[in-house]
């Protein structure tokens, strides 16, 4: 018996139908996909993207070295390197994030507490040979300065909540 | 087996804390009891090994049938006392003491550099309110510059006066204090002109806060960052233990690791930042290298050590010599005595600071130890500045000083102590041993008792004097623990030998006991493994002259090395530094680890034998010595050297047997020393002693460093024609240095005082003694 329902089914092309009934379906709907990258759906303020370090309106580099960020990275992606700066503050020398190896959990920033190092929502990014991969306090301070407005825009809608 | 469980001691009384019964001297402190029983009670102020301050209130307790929380460290254990450490009470008092000193407290953590290793932060976690009630502003205090050592944040001062205690009981110093009054407290030195003592990094982990931290480690790294690994102290003979603080193979700083028998909780100065010197990297050598036809080249470890086998099996066995720093491990030692002893040479030698070698070698005397020279009633110090010397045995002697004894001093030069000194004997290097033996002289008159032969009838030529007599008399009275001190100036001293008979012989005439200080970190050790030759093996010129871990510097007769490498064929240096001095007249150089960067063992002063662990990363094709010499050994052919392990020969050297019973000095003749012009007193400053201090940077610019000066007592500018500041030529058996010209007080009439240790002075023996002030010759 089981084996006629199956011929009749194959014979009527009942299953095709059923899914040419359900793309036509979608066909005449509203569409969901955007159009990346000339589209980008909308980000949260919390997106956790590529680092950055951000300096104080004066052009003080935020970060004084204390290694929270370092002690906390669960995947031991951040390595610094401290001196005390001629005019006597406290002040990386190094300052290395290990792309490859961060999980881009947050707890940096979370920890950080001068909001110094923190995540932006930039997460296109791409490095051409390996050795790009680790991101230098230099790197990390020029995308600061170049999102800077969006960072603090973030932050700004997130206050609330923090 | 009658006592029965309720019987308590005489000297004990019976308490209760938390509900646990327990045992506590009579006398002491709730805190002694908690701490002994591993209770914990939060305190700040109170420290061990300092006196109770009861300052900071941390350490409320509650006892029963007392009107109020009582603090732990300043309240004594009464029998049937009942002490509830964690009492609502108890806790409310810990609370609010803590939120006090929270008030005034910065909230700068993240930049501190005791962030992490904080007492505060760990109390505060403990019993600190989340969130402060306060709201009025905190006080600033204005830091002051304390030194290169010890860099300070005052604001960050919570007054615990841990530091001022520490300064005013063990150092001695009475530096810091606290100034005003109430919440305008603050701790500074009294003058500003920052910190003096040879001990004065100690505050740095005594403070509980960040007020007061080290300052060449300043913002370098943090505490959960570090690995501790235990080592040795390698500048002086008492090898203090001490915790290397170290990240990515690079030590960065050193810490106290506590000895109750030697260095207590404490660590000197030198100890603490002699390591800086490991990373100045100006003279270091990291490679193999040969002169060849006037050019340095660098070479591999084979052809190095090929060139240095083929040059040994070419040259007759008594034309190869070794000098050998006092700081090397035991294992090196050893290897280099069976090199040696296959070689079939016996030119070796370790004492590169004496200069007298009139007797033959006799092992050093130590016959009090280190902890009981805090027991001695009458100490006399016999060319010795043993703050300089060993800063730990100054401290014992401080120690003793404190317990009533009585202190004197046979020595070049007013010496500033941290005690009080009786007599404070003293005359030019000629005269202060004439001093002494006038006090031999005044000793065998009351006594009826003469030393014989050359001895005797030197001392018949000696004057009596007044105050000795009077120290020879109640030295002769006492009948309680007396003991001689024999430092380093009388051991660099051209009639050590004399010195040494001379207390030899007063010694067991007042029942005084004798400890010689040595020079290094392990004289005793080179001493065990026969390292050492009863003739002055400078007075021969060598084909091959090996020097091994030692500079110039390191030499009392620097200018008499120097003549011998310039006579030999071959200099080879086995360092992990070169410098220009010793590189112009060497002709290989072969890079080795120094101590913090091998591992071996040290016997100290007090015949200790300590293991060291490797804590810093050697640089470069740097190798262990003991590996160096087994594979020249193995190339030379030679038996026994086939070690896998430097384990393998710390357990040959843990079998060398102890050094003979030293007997006394036989005097033969005495030299009627006839000095002309100004007698010299070579010294040797605390921080030129050996090729870490003078490299590390924070103790050069620390206030006990010496300078390029000349000495003289303010009495005799007159004669010598010049001005204080002066550049002026420091004469000598026709060779000169180039010094400046100061008066000083404590130098004795007739006396010229100069550093040794430093490049400016490489043209001065110690040994002669006639010198003359002449003008500047460039």
């Amino acid at each position: 018996m089981s084996k006629i329902v199956k011929y009749l089914k194959s014979l009527t092309l009942k299953e095709i139908r059923q899914g040419m009934f359900l793309t036509q379906k979608y066909f005449f709907k509203r569409k969901f996909t955007v159009r990346y990258p000339e589209e980008k759906t909308p980000k949260s303020p919390r997106f956790r993207g590529l680092h950055a370090l951000r300096r104080y309106p004066n052009g003080e580099e935020r970060c004084i070295a204390c290694k929270l960020c370092e002690a906390v990275c669960p995947a031991a992606a951040i390595t610094i390197d401290s001196e005390e700066r001629e005019d006597g503050t406290r002040r990386t020398t190094r300052y290395e994030i290990d792309l490859f190896k961060c999980i881009y959990c947050g707890f940096c920033e979370e920890s950080c507490p001068v909001d110094s190092i923190v995540e932006t929502d930039i997460h296109e990014y791409h490095m051409e040979t390996k050795d790009k991969k680790v991101i230098t306090k230099e790197q990390l301070l020029a995308i600061g300065d170049m999102y800077e407005e969006q960072i603090a825009n973030a932050r700004e809608q997130d206050k609330k909540y923090r | 087996m009658t006592e029965t469980s309720n019987q308590v001691p005489e000297d004990k009384v019976s308490i209760e804390i938390d509900g646990q019964t327990v045992l506590a001297d009579k006398g002491s402190m709730i805190i002694h009891a908690t701490d002994a029983h591993g209770i914990n009670v939060p305190r700040f102020c109170y420290h061990k090994k300092l006196s109770i301050a009861a300052n900071c209130r941390m350490c409320m307790v509650d006892v029963e049938k007392a009107p109020k929380p009582l603090p732990a460290c300043a309240t004594p254990v009464v029998d049937g006392m009942k002490i509830y450490t964690r009492s609502k009470r108890a806790t409310s008092g810990q609370k609010n003491a803590m939120e006090f000193l929270l008030i005034n407290h910065p909230l700068d953590c993240p930049i501190c550099d005791q962030g992490g290793e904080c007492e505060l932060q760990d109390v505060a976690m403990g019993y600190g309110r989340d969130v402060s009630r306060f709201v009025e502003g905190k006080r600033s205090v204005a830091d002051e510059d304390l030194g290169s050592l010890v860099a300070s944040d005052m604001t960050r001062c919570i007054h615990c006066t841990r530091c001022v205690r520490f300064l005013n009981e063990i150092a001695g110093t009475d530096e810091l204090g606290g100034i005003g009054r109430g919440d305008r407290t603050y701790i500074a030195t009294a003058i500003g002109q920052g910190l003096d003592s040879e001990m004065s990094g100690n505050i740095i982990d005594l403070c509980p806060v960040g007020a007061l931290t080290n300052k060449p480690f300043r913002f370098k790294a943090r505490a959960w960052e570090l690995m501790a690994t235990a080592g040795l102290s390698m500048h002086d003979a008492l090898g203090s233990n001490i915790y290397y603080h170290t990240r990515h193979g690079k030590i960065l700083r050193a810490v106290p690791r506590e000895n109750e028998s030697i260095n207590e909780a404490w660590l000197s100065d030198r100890d603490r930042y002699g390591i800086h010197g490991l990373n100045n990297d100006q003279d270091r050598v990291t490679q193999p290298m040969v002169k060849q036809s006037g050019q340095w080249n660098v070479i591999t470890w084979e052809q190095a050590l090929t060139i240095l086998a083929d040059k040994l099996k070419d040259t007759a066995a008594e034309e190869v010599a070794l000098y050998t720093g006092q700081h090397t491990t035991s294992e090196e030692y050893f290897l280099l005595k069976k090199l040696f002893d296959q070689l079939g040479s016996d030119q070796h030698e370790h004492r590169l600071s004496t200069v007298d070698f009139s007797a033959s070698f006799q092992a050093p005397r130590t016959e009090v130890s280190l902890a009981d020279v805090a027991e001695q009633k009458q100490i006399i110090m016999v060319g010795c500045y043993a703050r300089h010397e060993q800063p730990i045995l100054n401290h014992k002697i401080r120690q003793a000083w404190l317990n009533g004894a009585e202190v004197n001093a046979f020595g070049p030069c007013h010496f500033e102590q941290n005690f009080d000194l009786k007599l404070d004997i003293t005359g030019h290097q000629m005269d202060w041993v004439k001093k002494l033996g006038s006090l031999a002289l005044s000793l065998a008159e009351i006594s009826g008792r003469k030393p014989d032969g050359a001895l005797g009838d030197w001392l018949q030529q000696q004057s009596a004097d007044e105050d000795i007599n009077s120290l020879a008399k109640s030295l002769l009275k006492n009948d309680h623990k007396t003991l001689f001190i024999l430092g380093q100036i009388s051991a660099r001293h051209p009639q050590a030998q004399l010195i040494k008979a001379l207390v030899e012989w007063m010694a067991p005439l007042v029942d005084a006991s004798i400890n010689q200080v040595l020079d290094g970190a392990n004289s005793m050790g080179a001493a065990l493994n026969g390292l050492y030759n009863d003739q002055d093996i400078k007075r021969n010129d060598h084909a091959v002259n090996l020097i091994y871990q030692a500079e110039i510097q390191d030499f009392a007769e620097p200018a008499k090395i120097k003549e011998c490498l310039v006579n030999s064929e071959m200099t080879v240096v086995f360092n992990a530094f070169c410098d220009e001095a010793l590189k112009s007249r060497a002709d290989l150089i072969l890079p080795i680890a120094l101590l913090p960067e091998t591992s071996g063992s040290l016997i100290n002063n007090y015949g200790q034998r300590q293991d060291a662990l490797v804590a810093h990363k050697a640089p470069g094709d740097t190798k262990p010595g003991w590996r160096v010499l087994r594979v020249l050994g193995n190339i030379l052919g030679f038996d026994g050297f086939e070690y896998e392990d430097v384990h393998e020969v710390m357990q040959e050297t843990e079998q060398l047997k102890s050094l003979p019973t030293p007997v006394p000095v036989a005097i033969k003749e005495i030299d009627a020393y006839k000095a002309k012009g100004l007698v010299l007193y070579a010294h040797h400053g605390i921080y030129d002693g050996d090729a870490l201090v003078r490299r590390s940077r924070p103790l050069q610019e620390s206030k006990l460093a010496t300078a390029d000066t000349v000495y003289v007592n303010p009495g005799d500018l007159l004669s010598i024609g010049f001005e204080a500041g002066d550049l002026v030529s420091v004469e000598q058996n026709g060779r000169y240095a180039e010094l400046t010209l100061a008066t000083d007080e404590a130098v004795p009439t007739g006396s010229a005082v100069i550093n040794m240790g430093r490049l400016s002075t490489l043209n001065i023996n110690a040994g002669e003694l006639s010198v003359s002030i002449i003008g500047a010759q460039s």
